[in-house]
């Protein structure tokens, strides 16, 4: 089985960051593969995502396989959930796509060497100038869909094709085995209202095409992320940004274009339609480049769960008369894990989360203690002499997507002000209070060590009724004192063995030991 | 509650062969006529050997009931502890040491029962025997009682709950 997930735009990219940690708790398949698409490289939720897919990435390859601290991600019962999910980049050492090169302009891409005839085609379906004809690319498409459409198209007519040649070989599998692609984009902005049915559809030309050789194998699913979040208005009038006012319209016509699509052709196998009303608003607005750096917020959660629904089905689906369309509608203004329409959705993500702050904060300052006698600190029953200084690479790495879970849930859960009712986590009590939030940075965690970091980690996962969860620190540090060789149980090596233990013993409910 | 109950029964298990140590020990050192005082034997020169035995036996039932005693005492002690600690519910290493106060609180406290017992109960052994067989039967009932006690608590305690216990993270844990 081959699954690729990939994002377009920048809230593409941020449904694949919030994809990253569904996958770091061990939801969906075995392995994936990531792509981004975009046209603005520096744009800072394709960076953002990148980094958190590189730290996972590095992760996985520091405690995977011969290393002296390695977790056991094998399908035996000794499997350790936290990072099972093996991750590669779409492409052999980076995900991101971008379709053209420096400073792209529309006229550079198609508007040279016109006749006539064609020269009033192109100026009468673009407007002239920077509104347009000559709109920088390379920050995105800043709303204008149908200019994002015709530069993605014409790159992808291109023989030098990079991302339709990666995705051509992986499609053409040579064990003829089954291939799962989700694309993620959304309704309204720009490249990913562009990309996302442009690249459906080519993937959908490429494997009914007579001359494909895994036909009938490949499986394409989306998800279409309609307007859930809202800007200030640009500083400057005139400037081509989306605004909010402009959005909901955006949306309408996306979807009436989504209805005849499928009318004509079943480019998706499977279409998730993802909304939220009243919107998130960012209080700010970067028409592009890092400074657009969104916070993570909630509906990318739930777009993401959407991705795992999609890549860990196990039948293919059945031939339907029509693309079923997945559609979740709710009246309740708060959020509550019943909310996530995925299975085991509160187990795993609840445990990883649980597993990152219990790591950060109460486990990686007993990593140096050693004990004349032993037993003691539970790491040392586990670890024996080993010394953190010497594996400060592969600590680094657990370290690092540990930091990114939690930034990554905690600028969630504070961006959804009063909508986190009961919520699904609270991390309130290790932020950082002297921190001057930013739009873009709304928190910063508390370095560790932390007082009352124990009291923090009993409120962290929040019960369907509000409470918090039963299970506390004291109930995760007896069974690691107590149990933890069962938990380290499988073929875990060195602080794998503690990492495998502390995560097991941050399930919900107490793991059934192997 | 079954838990508790469950640890006093297992602390009932070590101070038992220990008491039944010190009690063999104890008959053992005071077992002869050669045992008694020089004043004792002094006193009963001419008297039947029945008499000095009868002498001797009483010293050595003051003794022995002073360990008895000891030993409940010590039974009791580590019962409050190990009723304590299963209640505990420690977060972290420091948590898990914090009835270390009571624990020593107990261990003193057992020791006062001891002199204080010792004191009002043993006066005529005291006189009856040997200053060395009287010390020598006051030290292995008494470092079998701390023994007891110390043993039972650590071994017994739940394992999370050790670092209260001193050096207990180095005993086995199979018992905890």
């Amino acid at each position: 089985m081959t699954d690729i997930l990939i994002g377009i735009g920048g809230t593409g990219a941020k449904v694949v960051e919030s994809a990253l940690g569904l996958f770091a708790s061990g939801l969906g398949p075995r392995h994936v593969h990531v792509g981004l698409i975009d046209q603005d490289r520096a744009n800072g939720n394709i960076n953002r995502t990148q980094t958190r897919l590189k730290n996972l990435r590095r992760f996985q390859k520091l405690w995977g396989g011969r290393s002296t601290s390695s977790l056991d991600w094998s399908a035996g019962a000794g499997r350790v959930g936290l990072g099972s999910v093996q991750i590669s980049e779409l492409f052999e050492d980076h995900a991101l796509w971008f379709p053209e090169g420096d400073e792209p302009t529309l006229s550079n891409i198609i508007g040279r060497d016109l006749n006539p005839q064609q020269r009033e085609l192109f100026d009468l379906l673009f407007m002239p100038g920077e509104q347009e004809q000559d709109l920088q690319l390379g920050e995105g498409y800043r709303g204008r869909a149908h200019v994002g459409a015709t530069a993605l198209i014409a790159a992808m007519l291109d023989d030098e094709n990079a991302l339709i040649d990666r995705l051509k070989v992986l499609m053409e599998s040579a064990d003829r085995e089954p291939v799962r692609i989700f694309l993620v984009g959304s309704a309204f902005g720009g490249t990913g209202a562009a990309g996302f049915p442009t690249l459906a559809r080519e993937l959908h030309r490429i494997r009914t095409d007579p001359e494909f050789t895994n036909r009938g194998g490949v499986t394409i699913g989306g998800a279409l992320m309609l307007p859930y979040f809202g800007f200030a208005r640009p500083d400057k009038d005139g400037q081509p940004v989306v605004t909010t006012d402009e959005l909901l319209p955006k949306a309408r016509l996306a979807l009436e274009y989504y209805g005849r699509l499928f009318e004509t052709e079943e480019t998706f196998d499977r279409f998730y339609v993802m909304g939220w009303d009243p919107f998130f608003n960012l209080g700010y607005h970067q028409a592009g480049n890092f400074e657009q750096r969104n916070p993570p917020l909630l509906p990318e959660l739930l777009a993401a769960t959407a991705a795992v629904d999609f890549l860990s089905r196990e039948t293919p689906e059945e031939p339907s008369s029509g693309v079923p369309v997945m559609l979740s509608a709710r009246a309740d203004r708060g959020i509550r894990w019943s909310d996530l329409p995925l299975a085991n959705v509160e187990e795993k993500l609840g445990q990883l989360i649980r597993f990152c702050t219990y790591w950060l904060y109460l486990t990686e300052p007993l990593l140096a203690k050693t004990s004349l006698f032993g037993g003691g600190n539970w790491t040392q029953a586990l670890r024996g002499r080993m010394k953190p200084v010497e594996h400060e690479q592969e600590l680094g790495a657990l370290r690092a997507v540990a930091r990114d879970v939690l930034d990554w849930a905690a600028a969630m859960q504070t961006m959804s002000r009063e909508r986190w009712t009961p919520g699904l986590w609270d991390l309130s009590a290790l932020l950082d209070r002297s921190y001057e939030p930013t739009p873009t940075d709304p928190t910063a965690l508390l370095e560790a060590p932390v007082n009352g970091a124990e009291a923090a980690y009993d409120e962290l996962i929040r019960a369907e009724t509000g409470e918090r969860h039963l299970r506390g620190a004291a109930a995760v540090y007896e069974a690691l004192v107590s149990d933890g060789a069962a938990l380290a149980a499988g073929n875990n090596q060195g602080y794998g063995k503690v990492a495998a233990a502390a995560y097991r013993a941050n399930a919900l409910q107490p793991e059934r030991q192997v | 509650m079954g838990a508790i109950m469950w640890r006093m029964v297992k602390s009932l298990f070590v101070h038992l062969p220990l008491m039944l140590l010190a009690l063999g020990a104890i008959y053992f050192v005071c077992q002869g006529h050669e045992s008694l005082s020089q004043v004792i034997r002094e006193q009963y020169r001419g008297s039947s050997s029945k008499a000095l035995l009868t002498v001797l036996g009483d010293a050595r039932g003051d003794l022995m009931k002073w360990t008895f005693v000891g030993f409940v005492a010590s039974w009791l002690a580590s019962c409050l502890f190990l009723a304590s600690a299963e209640r505990a519910r420690p977060a972290n290493e420091n948590e898990a040491g914090s009835k270390l106060g009571l624990w020593s609180f107990l261990l003193i406290a057992t020791i006062a029962a001891l002199a204080a017992y010792g004191w009002i109960s043993l006066t005529r052994a005291q006189a009856s025997l040997l200053p060395g067989t009287f010390m020598a039967s006051l030290l292995i009932s008494g470092l079998a009682v701390l023994a007891a006690y110390y043993l039972s608590t650590a071994l017994m305690v739940r394992r999370v709950m050790r670092p209260s216990v001193p050096l207990a993270a180095g005993l086995p844990a199979r018992w905890s």
